[in-house]
């Protein structure tokens, strides 16, 4: 049975997606489940349709149109799945880094043909079915069926993913509205609507195929079509999006006697008040094991709301459970903990990072500068340093310093090793060592016309295009049009940009983090989270230091920094604000002693406006 | 003969049976055009529909809350600092308490009529207004920038309150059919609650969202991590003002032309599930017309408006056309009904101005800390008073 299992899980992770080789079971299981369910409730409404053809080919004595009908349904479900599923990838798919946007394009375009293939495979053969269940008319018009088809999925299309491939939204954002008022808001846009028509009237005219009658029905057509595209769009939003069933259990993994039908037995049991099966696990995920899975970027993302939405719930049992496991096993908060610190870490490493790649030389030579310690006291007054060590793979260095010859070496950067070129006839090194300056008589001065012919070309080459990269630059600023340099100029702070959008969800999880502690205020009875206080704090204070200095780059660098840093620059100053007017009172046990934290906290109280009078 | 002639015109005529078919298909596209339109109307119109004229509606607000007398229409108090806020007839705010003040006012601003401060912020206030909700935001020492949220039918906002963490706004509008849910960074609508309501107030634990129509009815919204449930708890009562106690236990509530006070209170089932249903009961606390005071009794007019304290020990209300606040003590008794005591005056102690002819307009207590108690009192001459209790 257990070898069973393991085959059906490798036969269902198909091998082309490697990058989801690290999701653990259980998280693999509910997402397949939840896209099941998905696709299911997808084709029910074709599945309606088709009872009704069958219905009515029954009282007519006609079979054979419920036989096409059919047919045809078989053939429009596998684009149905395949949108569906191009849809979770792209919601599930982490950010990408790109220098340049013609890169971003150019990597996105065959997604986005893609889509276009597969939205319009849909459109057609949903026209198509549609076409049959609803009236005979076209019956002889294919080619205007095909026409219309193509123009319904071209216009979803431009007004749904032409520009951008978005994620599914968070629910609260976006979703609260119901789906069938959604769906038919977004049918019947006016514009999308007009554009289908008014090609369906075009072709018509060029089919020779118009009349008033197949107008009205081809409008009909139009919204049914696009009703049902949409209709797929926002069934896997709302199944993909469902709340997760987190609990804060330790990160084991479940026994392999979880199927992916388990859901719908436990689900059919519960209704009917059977007694539960014992061999039956409800599927629960553990909070540290969804805020892990890093390579799904959507479920990393609602998995962090939902730890929010726990945290400051009060009907959730998260605090509850985490405050009065305190005495029993407090390892599920330092897991939970550790999880939690890790994203920061992981975040403040990626911003410095992505900063000092963007930084010029000069102002990386300044920082160092700034960042090196002052020596105190008197220099030596010796000028030449010693030469502390000699790469062992420098045979001629040995050999010099075997004929008791000793260079003024003086080293001058990098200490790798490499092998040094002798002449034959001197043994002196013939072409300069890196990190060493040699002096004159040091150096190989053998006539070597071929060498000397090389560095005179080199030199040569460099001087030219010294001058053509002058040149080049006045071409490429002045004369090429804006949208060359729109696409092919390199955004000076993408590297920041990258990594702020891959901590997205650190808004969430600092929010749900700070909500923990200002509940622990009143429901921690065995003082947890109490000496993890300044941890956080700090933490706070890190992941405002690292946004600033991303600010302070974009001013310089003259770029443009993504939505995602607003989003953490007022996650963060709520976060401070909510620890710093809670905890005052207690800022000075918090920190103990540490200075310099306290004099950063009381500037951030008096940013905020909080009365920091009695602190020291 | 040439009355043959025209009706063998009429018949046979080309050019007639041309102009027929056009008016026929222009009667089509007519037709069409029309159940178009009317189909996105009723798509997109029905949450926009209105369930009472809005000059109707406006009238019966302004006059309920005696706005035409009014200096000081709203006082707005921060929920954790001493940043207080104050909206004047002009449609003007004024900020002041922390940092330096400030006069926020613009052109679209107009019909002021709430006001709250947002949570975990010291620097933002959301302002009902009749072009929507202004968004106000401290930018730099003298600097306050504003962001508009606007729905097409969610007009004269009259009331706006923020949740817990002030990550969500909700706000209900004169005469619209829905409260509105908004998502206040990026300005969208996250929600929209199909009820007719005009006075919103959040329970002090955030669990529940009051709601009253100033024609009929209340409702009360369970917040729930991500859903929102309507229930009615009052049918075809006209709710004047109403206030929750600090422990979210009792609502009390003053209805329209009435001089009662009521409260309502959450009870559960009898024990017998695992999740009992809860249901409201109702009872009446106290007739205000007529309270006995240094053994006389005095009567006073219908109650305009009532605060409670949030330590739970007092209830201020004032009258319409009453030149005092009346001062009450809450008597909160486990398994006992919920009882006022003892009234105390406090009149306006701006010397400037004679006690008569002067009333309040506005009151509400502050969220003090360390104990203190202040109540802050609107008058009519414009006059703020802050008093300590």
């Amino acid at each position: 049975m257990n070898k069973n299992m393991k085959e059906i899980e490798l036969h269902c992770r198909p091998q082309w997606m490697h990058q989801y080789e690290a999701i653990p079971k259980e998280i693999w299981n509910l997402l397949l489940f939840r896209f099941y369910v998905a696709t299911l409730l997808c084709i029910y409404l074709d599945l309606f349709f088709l009872l009704y053809s069958f219905c009515q080919s029954y009282l007519l004595g006609v079979l054979e149109d419920t036989f096409v009908s059919t047919v045809l349904l078989v053939i429009a479900q596998p684009g149905v799945v395949a949108y569906g599923l191009l849809l979770c990838h792209n919601h599930n798919k982490p950010p990408i880094y790109y220098q340049r946007r013609i890169q971003r394009l150019l990597m996105e375009i065959p997604l986005k043909l893609l889509l276009l293939g597969i939205v319009l495979y849909v459109s057609i053969f949903t026209n198509w079915m549609y076409a049959r269940f609803i009236t005979d008319i076209f019956d002889d018009r294919l080619d205007f069926l095909l026409i219309h088809g193509c123009c319904c999925g071209i216009a979803y299309f431009l007004a749904e993913r032409g520009r951008c491939l978005r994620r599914f939204p968070l629910p609260g954002k976006d979703g609260g509205l119901d789906i069938w008022q959604s769906i038919i808001q977004n049918t019947c846009n006016s514009r999308k609507v007009g554009l289908v028509v008014g090609t369906a009237l075009a072709s018509g005219l060029i089919t020779s195929s118009w009349s008033a009658g197949k107008m009205f029905w081809a409008l009909v057509l139009t919204i049914l079509v696009l009703t049902k595209l949409h209709m797929i769009k926002n069934i896997y939003e709302m199944i993909m999006q469902k709340e997760l069933p987190l609990a804060l259990i330790p990160r084991v993994h479940l026994g392999d006697n979880e199927r992916l039908w388990d859901p719908v037995v436990l689900w059919i049991w519960r209704q009917n008040l059977w007694p539960m099966p014992e061999e039956m696990i409800e599927l629960q995920l553990s909070f540290h094991m969804a805020l892990d899975t890093k390579c799904l970027y959507g479920l990393h993302l609602l998995a962090a709301h939902e730890f929010h939405v726990a945290a400051a719930s009060k009907c959730d049992f998260l605090c509850p459970t985490l405050f009065s496991l305190a005495k029993i096993n407090p390892i599920s908060w330092q897991e939970l903990r550790e999880v939690i610190m890790g994203m920061v870490d992981e975040f403040v490493a990626n911003m410095k990072s992505a900063i000092e790649d963007t930084m010029s030389p000069d102002q990386l030579f300044q920082r160092n500068a700034k960042d090196k310690p002052r020596k105190e006291g008197m220099r030596k007054l010796s000028a030449t340093l010693p030469v502390k060590t000699t790469p062992k793979c420098l045979p001629s260095h040995d050999h010099l310093i075997q004929r008791k010859q000793t260079p003024q070496v003086r080293r001058t950067g990098a200490s790798l090793c490499q092998p040094i070129k002798g002449c034959s006839k001197c043994g002196r090194p013939s072409v300069p060592i890196d990190g060493f300056h040699l002096q004159k008589n040091e150096m190989c001065r053998c006539c070597n016309v071929p060498q000397k012919v090389r560095i005179w070309f080199r030199c040569i080459w460099e001087c030219q295009s010294q001058r053509m990269s002058t040149w080049s630059r006045l071409i490429w600023e002045c004369l090429l049009p804006a949208w060359i340099h729109y696409l092919f100029d390199t955004d000076p702070i993408a590297k920041i940009n990258h990594a702020l959008r891959c901590a997205e969800h650190l808004d969430d999880v600092l929010r749900g983090l700070v909500r923990i502690c200002i509940r622990s205020l009143r429901e921690d009875k065995y003082g947890l989270i109490q000496s993890d206080l300044m941890g956080f704090l700090s933490a706070l204070v890190l992941v405002e230091k690292q946004l600033n200095a991303a600010q302070n780059m974009k001013i310089v660098r003259n770029g443009r920094l993504c939505g995602t840093h607003h989003k953490l620059l007022v996650g963060i100053k709520h976060c401070m604000f909510c620890m710093l007017d809670h905890f005052s009172p207690y800022l000075d046990d918090i920190v103990q002693g540490d200075e310099q934290m306290l004099k950063i906290l009381k500037c951030w109280m008096e940013k905020l406006g909080i009365p920091h009078t009695h602190l020291p | 003969m040439e009355q043959i002639e025209d009706v063998q015109r009429l018949v046979s005529d080309p050019r007639q049976d041309q102009e027929a078919g056009n008016s026929i298909w222009t009667t089509l596209y007519n037709i069409f055009h029309t159940w178009k339109d009317y189909l996105l109307q009723l798509i997109q119109g029905q949450q926009y529909s209105r369930w009472a004229p809005l000059d109707y509606s406006l009238a019966i607000y302004r006059k309920m809350m005696g706005w035409d007398e009014a200096y000081i229409r709203c006082i707005i108090l921060h929920p954790t600092s001493v940043q207080k806020a104050v909206v004047t007839h002009k449609d003007v705010v004024h900020v002041f308490g922390v940092g330096p003040t400030a006069q926020l006012q613009s052109a679209e601003q107009v019909d002021l009529y709430c006001g709250a401060f947002r949570p975990c912020t010291i620097h933002e206030l959301a302002v009902g207004c009749a072009a929507g909700i202004f968004i106000w935001r401290h930018v730099t020492n003298t600097l306050w920038d504003n962001r508009v949220l606007r729905h097409a039918a969610h007009i004269h906002v009259t009331s706006v309150q923020w949740n817990e963490d002030g990550t969500v706004l909700v706000s209900a509008a004169l005469g619209s059919n829905h409260i509105i849910v908004w998502d206040p960074e990026s300005g969208q609508t996250i929600r929209f609650l199909s009820s007719s309501i005009s006075f919103l107030l959040y329970s002090p634990d955030f669990q529940m969202l009051f709601g009253a129509s100033s024609d009929s009815g209340a409702s009360v919204c369970y917040v729930d991590r991500r859903t929102w449930k309507l229930e009615q708890i009052l049918e075809g009562r006209r709710v004047q003002t109403a206030a929750w106690t600090a422990c979210s236990t009792y609502l009390l509530f003053v209805q329209k032309d009435d001089t009662n006070l009521y409260a309502i209170t959450r009870n559960s089932e009898v024990d017998v599930f695992l999740k009992p249903q809860l249901f409201w009961a109702f009872e009446l606390v106290a007739n205000l017309q007529t309270t006995p005071f240094a053994g006389q009794e005095l009567c006073r007019s219908q109650p305009h408006a009532i605060a409670v304290d949030p330590s739970n020990v007092y209830l201020a209300v004032i009258y319409k056309k009453q030149p005092f606040v009346e001062l009450f003590k809450l008597c909160m008794a486990k398994h006992k009904k919920l009882s006022i005591l003892g009234p105390e005056y406090i009149y306006s102690d701006d010397n400037q101005t004679l006690r008569t002819g002067i009333f309040p307009t506005c009151v509400c207590f502050e969220h003090g800390k360390n104990g203190q108690r202040n109540l802050a009192i609107a008058w009519t001459s414009g006059h703020f008073q802050l008093k300590n209790l």
